[in-house]
């Protein structure tokens, strides 16, 4: 156990399992396909609906589940990289403007789900790039936790995060510590599906950099978690 | 328990789908997990559908505006084309053939003005003589006096021109200032350029020569 983990904040445990499928995927990150096992059963019958009903011409109706589908999804991911609301509700629309525009020429290479955060990285990139003279956090020394920037004003108190356990809270706020670069790396390694491969292309940056920015991010968040008392 | 260090050579090479052993990749499998299991975070529902539905709407109606106006373009072009085409095919059928070419011919009047006149091949020196011909395209007249050549036509002084279906008309006007003979070659075909001498353009264009006009000057 750290030593930060050892004060009085409150101990949350960690605890839900590893579940097989996550847990065995990390010897196989390369293989795209691997990942994509671990969608539910539920996801791929909402995928078939909204595909089957814009093969079938209809699409604002194949937008609309799209949209009901994965709006928050994708607004959340926007939302923890770019930790602005009204930034990330613009994206998701802008993100859903994109894709149902480009729907009727999905190939179903990967789940819609993944389509979309591939989409939403991108334009969260973009936005990353436009607001590049809003002063962002320090270069990150991954090891040190006292390198992590201070929590960002309201993050994450101005999120709606009732629903969060005490342990999702945390994790939240130390994602929110991380420099833009490292977060959405590791929340598109661990969040969205997409291979390296996939991510690199979107991103424009090497697969090799993007592993190395999430062995970076996970020791760091770590330990930020242990430091509040998170046992993992 | 390993060192951060380690921790991050050993993500970095789980990454790459190497990794072995460690102390902790139990937690950092966990880790993982909750990042994947962190909650969706609702948004207030400010009619973003709504917004992205209308403006799928636009673009369509806009895409509609440009193809219909592309496609009245092309229709339009399409038109333009197909009755340009129908004309030129109507010029390559309705088109008259060529008319043939002209036979050749070369004759010659004596005197000037109201007292031109037929005469049997001989005039008096001074007397004027115009002398036509018609030749097809590839024709010409070449006019000699004595040896020498004194008018090329056309192309010479004194020398006119003129189209007709099938050829040329010529006509030229020579002074006849000496007693000699002159010589009209009406020459038809590809025959080298004259050199000057009678007897070495008959010879060269021996072949091409179609009508020989000789007039004795006294």
């Amino acid at each position: 156990m750290p030593a930060a983990a050892a004060s009085d904040a409150p101990t949350w445990a960690l605890g839900s399992p590893v579940g097989g499928a996550r847990g065995a995927s990390h010897g196989r990150l390369l293989r795209d396909r691997s990942l994509r096992s671990s969608m539910t059963p539920n996801r791929q019958a909402d995928d078939a609906a909204i595909l089957a009903l814009s093969a079938r011409g209809q699409r604002r109706e194949a937008a609309s589940a799209l949209m009901s589908a994965y709006g928050d999804a994708v607004f959340s991911f926007c939302l923890r990289q770019l930790r602005d609301r009204d930034v990330a509700a613009d994206l998701r629309q802008r993100v859903f403007r994109e894709a149902c525009r480009d729907l009727a020429r999905f190939r179903g290479r990967s789940s819609l789900r993944t389509w979309l955060f591939g989409i939403a990285s991108q334009r969260c990139l973009d936005e990353g790039r436009r607001r590049v003279r809003v002063p962002g956090p320090e270069p990150f020394d991954a090891l040190s936790s006292a390198a992590i920037d201070p929590v960002p004003t309201d993050w994450p108190n101005s999120l709606d995060l009732a629903a969060h356990s005490e342990r999702s809270r945390a994790l939240e706020e130390c994602l929110g510590k991380l420099p833009d670069e490292l977060r959405m790396s590791v929340l598109l390694r661990h969040g969205s599906e997409l291979s390296y491969q996939e991510m690199s292309q979107r991103l424009g940056v090497k697969a090799t950099t993007l592993q190395a920015r999430v062995a970076r991010a996970e020791p760091a968040l770590r330990e930020c978690l242990e430091a509040k008392g998170v046992e993992l | 328990m390993s060192e951060p260090s380690d921790d991050l050579a050993w993500i970095e090479a789980r990454e790459r789908g190497e990794g072995g052993e460690h102390p902790r990749a139990a937690v950092y499998a966990r880790l993982g997990a909750a990042i994947a299991e962190l909650p969706e975070i609702a948004a207030s529902d400010d009619g973003w559908q709504r917004a992205v539905l209308d403006e799928l709407d636009r673009d369509a109606a806009q895409r509609v505006r440009v193809r219909t106006a592309l496609d009245r373009r092309r229709a339009v072009v399409s038109v333009v084309i197909g009755a340009l085409a129908i004309a030129a095919l109507g010029l390559l059928i309705l088109r008259p053939d060529p008319p043939p070419p002209v036979e050749p011919d070369l004759a010659y009047l004596a005197g000037r003005g109201a007292e031109l006149r037929r005469t049997e091949g001989t005039v008096a020196v001074g007397t004027p003589l115009a002398i036509t011909a018609r030749v097809p395209f590839s024709g010409a007249l070449w006019i000699y006096r004595g040896e020498r050549l004194v008018l090329r036509c056309p192309g010479g002084d004194g020398c006119t021109v003129r189209s007709l279906p099938g050829g040329l008309a010529l006509s030229a006007e020579v002074l006849t200032d000496a007693a000699l003979t002159y010589t009209a070659l009406l020459v038809v075909g590809a025959v080298p350029p004259p050199t000057g001498v009678l007897a070495t353009d008959a010879d060269a264009a021996l072949g091409a020569i179609r009508e020989t006009l000789t007039i004795d000057v006294h």
